[in-house]
Order: C-alpha cells, then structure tokens, then sequence
C-alpha cells in the first residue's frame, strides 16, 4: 500500500497522478464526511474545494502529519466556510455543532481514521477485503457471510482472521516515520 | 484441544459458554493470545472506522460515488517560484515593464533582500462553472499593487446580478471587497500592500443585485496570490 504520507509528499512535488491516487482513495470518504455537515446539495462543490485546496498548498503539506488529517482538516475548513456563506444556514444543529469549533476538529480527525482504515481496507486481497466488509460494514456473522458467499465457514474464518491481521499491519507500515 | 475462533469472540458471535471456555482456553494457550493480540488492533480499527461512518439511522451507509476529479491548472510550486514565474510571464506578455522584469531576472531572488515581484500572474480556477481568468500584479512603487482581473470568458451575470471581486484568507475566512467586474469580465484596483499581505486570495463571486453588501454563496473564481506579492517572500511559509 503506498504510504499517505508518500501521497504527500509526491503531490507537494506537483505530481498529477498522486493527486489522482489521493483523489480515488481519499474523495469518497471525504464526500461521506461533507454530506453529513453540510448536507448532499454543496458537498460535492466543497470537496472540489478541498482537492484545489490541497493543490494549491500542496507545499505545506508536512510529511510527519497523516496524510488522510490533513486532507480532513482542509475539507473541515472549507465546510465550515461554507456554513458561514450560507445566507439562511438550514442546518440541523447538531451537525453544526459537529462541525464548528473543538468537536468539529475531533470529529474530522475521526473521518480521517476511518478513510484510513477504508483505504487500507480497499488494499486487501478482494477474498479478506469482502469478508471483512460483510462483517463489519454489513454487521453479518461468520455463518451469515459463508451462506451469502456460498463458501465453507472454515473458508471465512480464515479469511476473517488474515484479513483482519492484514489490515493492522498497513496501518502500522503507514504511519511508519509518521507522528500523529 | 481445540483452539478457539478467536474473530467470532472479538465480533461478539459466541454463546456466553462459548466466549467463557475461549476465555479459560486463552489463560493456558500463548499461541492464542499471541494471535489475539493481532486480531484485537485490526478489530479495533474496523469497529471505529465503522461506528464513525455510521448514519443515526444505525447501518453504515456505502461510500458515496465521487464526481470526476475536477481539473487543475496551478503552476505555482513555491513562493520563491513564483517571483521566477512572474518575471517570466512578465517577459512574455511584455506590458512595457521591461525594465523592472529584468532587473528582478538579474538579481538573485535567493538573496536576504526581499525579492522585488514587479509583476505578477495568478491563475483564478473555476469554482463554479467553467470560466477561469487570470490576475495582474503590477508593483506601482511606494507600497502599492494594481491588480487586474481578466476573465474575459465568464458567462454575462444575467439581469439583476453582476460579478463582485474580493480579497479573501482562506484561514479565517475573512473578506475584503474590491469592486464589481465589468460587462467585459475585466476590472483592476489599486491596493495598499500592507492590506494585500493580509490576504492570500482573490474571489470572484456571483451577487444578486439585492442591496445585501456581504459575499453571496456563489463563488465563481478562485486564486492564491500567496508568495505573489510584493513583500511576500517574508511573510508566507
């Protein structure tokens, strides 16, 4: 898995295919994450927004900083201008408040771990990453899993069980260098 | 002895006899524990991601697909570039500033003294729509930036709206307004530097013409002068 941090860095470097790589492995969760705060109809305008942004600054990008925070942290910024630009805000309040001050930093920085781990997720082999995605995302049992996929139980819990060792291992090598 | 399924004990599939024997099997079993310890981080990443991404409604929503990746068109890499990249569009576009491109060409902008950007060229990238345009820096001596926008291809604003310039820092948010752009997509202002160093970019918005003096929610256009300034080299990092 190529390191966030390596992502960074080749993207400070102008290097347009890293900004593509960033943009498939980090814009989904990014868009989840500004769907929720400021709602389906600016998201996708605000997370054009963030990726510009990211371009843009692309030299202040500190490789000791996760990548995944920084991008959170730009995203977090730029939904809460757009917040602020809204002449008759319709936000429900508890999102604004998510969004807004202390808890907005804690709950960005929350959305950067979980695009880490669904990045990290997403680099499996297909077998361990669909077994770990019905179990977890789908909140299905083992036995569940093996009758949806139509293969032995023993067959999943193998897979369960080196997927899931798998997964803590790249987010290990990932921060490898890396402070949070 | 049987070893047990140590992923259905952390995923909470075992019977409460079940999950008290693998508790009893894991006290004398090092293999066991050895390999729950890895289990448990993997479990505890993917038990967080999860529980963060759910909805209120319970189920975790399935990412959204992504538009295309929007095009970018900045060629600034670093402040220091930019003094190069201005000078060098200085000599291109050749607007009878000869002179003051040159003498910056020959200096050394890697020396102490604060790099004199005589004339800068900022891109402004579409925000909304596809329109783009470009920003003039013109040091006019004495502190002072003429600034001229020129987007000559934004669609006409459209009866009872008009295109409205700002300077804009992006940290706060906080917002300097400039003036309208003409029919034709041009206009220029003449700027204390002191005021140009407190902000970093230039927007282009869309107003309704509704007496409301604030920035309206449409940005059109959007630029980073950041490093582009006159005094600049000092003060951004």
């Amino acid at each position: 898995m190529e390191s966030g941090a390596l992502l960074g860095v080749r993207l400070a470097g102008r290097d347009e295919s890293a900004l593509e790589a960033a943009y498939e492995t980090y814009a989904p969760s990014l868009l989840a994450y500004l769907r929720r705060y400021v709602g389906p109809d600016e998201a996708e305008d605000v997370l054009q927004r963030t990726f510009l942004d990211a371009w843009r600054h692309a030299e202040r990008y500190d490789p000791n900083q996760r990548f995944a925070s920084w991008l959170f942290t730009i995203a977090h910024r730029r939904a809460v201008d757009s917040l602020r630009g809204r002449r008759h805000p319709v936000v429900d309040v508890e999102a604004a408040r998510a969004l807004v001050g202390e808890d907005g930093r804690e709950t960005a920085e929350r959305y950067a771990d979980a695009a880490e781990v669904r990045a990290a997720l997403d680099q499996l082999p297909e077998h361990e990453r669909q077994v770990l995605d019905l179990a977890y995302y789908q909140d299905l049992t083992q036995r569940e899993i093996a009758a949806r996929l139509d293969v032995p139980l023993g067959t999943v819990k193998a897979r369960a069980a080196r997927g899931t060792k798998r997964l803590a291992t790249l987010l290990d090598t990932d921060d490898e260098g890396g402070s949070r | 002895m049987n070893h047990p399924d140590l992923f259905a004990l952390l995923r909470g599939e075992l019977t409460n006899l079940e999950a008290t024997a693998a508790g009893a099997h894991l006290a004398d079993c090092a293999e066991c524990r050895a390999e729950l310890a890895e289990l448990a981080v993997g479990n505890a990443l993917l038990s967080r991601a999860v529980r963060t991404t759910r909805g209120p409604g319970g189920t975790a929503d399935p990412l959204p697909v992504v538009p295309p990746l929007p095009r970018m068109t900045v060629r600034r890499t670093h402040p220091r570039a930019v003094a190069l990249l201005a000078a060098a569009a200085a000599v291109v576009v050749g607007v009878g500033l000869g002179a003051a491109a040159t003498s910056l060409l020959g200096g050394s902008p890697d020396e102490g003294a604060p790099a004199r950007t005589a004339y800068a060229s900022v891109p402004l990238d579409a925000v909304e729509g596809q329109a783009t345009g470009v920003v003039r820096m013109v040091e006019e001596g004495g502190r002072r930036t003429e600034m001229t926008v020129d987007a000559p291809d934004l669609p006409g604003a459209g009866r009872g709206h008009f295109y409205y310039a700002w300077l804009l820092d992006p940290e706060t948010n906080k917002m300097l307004p400039l003036g309208q752009i003409g029919p034709s997509g041009t206009a220029s202002f003449d700027l204390d530097d002191a005021l140009l160093d407190s902000y970093s970019a230039i927007d282009v918005s869309l107003e309704d013409d509704d007496g409301d003096p604030g920035h309206s929610v449409t940005s059109v256009l959007r630029g980073s002068y950041a490093g582009a300034s006159a005094s600049a080299s000092a003060s951004t990092s």
